[in-house]
């Protein structure tokens, strides 16, 4: 498939509250936190917080781009968000490739907001031979 | 009922199919765009429902908050392919009058398991003025 690992490109996306509503119905993820309600309004950050996996998804969807159905057969994730991303937000996921060895290669990933904040933070994995 | 669960605990074991339209509605919410998942389903796509499928046991989602996640991609799922997942407590503990708990997941295809991965929650004392 490849002969050294390969760069992996960003994504950058709009994280807005339409998007963040469509998610809660695809996920069938309907808590209140997410999405405009008077329980976000009164909860801990005081508006609503994009679903952490919504963010997630920007790293599998780059993962996939670069590797093909072998993510969704190999791919390993490990990520820990670093702080809520509150819509409307532009959000950018990226890869720095840190090892590759036997084939193997490991990314520290990461998405940020376009004002460079870490969202989320960790590692990706995959045999890329 | 969360503080009398126990690492190895059996918290929720259930079967999950996504048909094509849970694709599209996935695929048009993340914005992502890729011809696999005319066949294949988004590895994301069933970590999100797993995780749905989860936060739904706990009943009242006040104060919960997903902070880590893991998964192993094992093998490529096809649309309307019946999996059935299996959870259990992978950790426990408190901090302060926070609950933190690791979920242990495994994914299978009838016998073979085709993703794993650990979903950490922290579920803070929401009336414990001190977590403000």
């Amino acid at each position: 498939m490849y002969e050294v690992a390969p760069i992996v490109e960003s994504i950058s996306r709009l994280i807005d509250q339409d998007r963040v509503n469509s998610y809660a119905d695809a996920a069938r993820d309907h808590n209140p936190l997410h999405l405009n309600t008077p329980e976000a309004r009164a909860g801990q950050f005081g508006r609503p917080v994009a679903h952490g996996m919504l963010i997630l998804a920007l790293v599998s969807e780059m993962m996939s781009n670069t590797f093909g159905l072998r993510w969704a057969e190999q791919g390993h994730l490990k990520v820990r968000w670093r702080a809520p991303t509150f819509p409307p937000i532009t959000v950018v996921s990226g890869a720095i490739l840190k090892e590759d060895i036997d084939g193997i290669a490991s990314y520290e990933i990461f998405c940020e907001s376009d004002g460079g904040q870490k969202l989320l933070t960790g590692t990706a994995r995959i045999m890329y031979i | 009922m969360l503080e009398q669960l126990s690492v190895g605990d059996i918290f929720s074991d259930f079967d999950v199919v996504l048909d094509s339209n849970d694709v599209d509605s996935y695929l048009t919410a993340t914005g992502e765009i890729n011809s696999l998942w005319q066949d294949y389903v988004p590895p994301l796509a069933v970590g999100a429902r797993v995780l749905s499928a989860i936060i739904e046991e706990f009943g009242d989602l006040s104060g919960l908050m997903h902070t880590g996640q893991e998964f192993n991609f094992l093998s490529k799922i096809f649309h309307n392919e019946k999996l059935n997942v299996k959870v259990e407590i992978g950790h426990i503990s408190k901090r302060k009058s926070n609950l933190i708990i690791v979920f242990s997941i495994e994914i299978y295809s009838e016998v073979n398991m085709v993703g794993s991965g650990k979903t950490n929650v922290i579920i803070f004392d929401t009336e414990d003025s001190s977590n403000v």
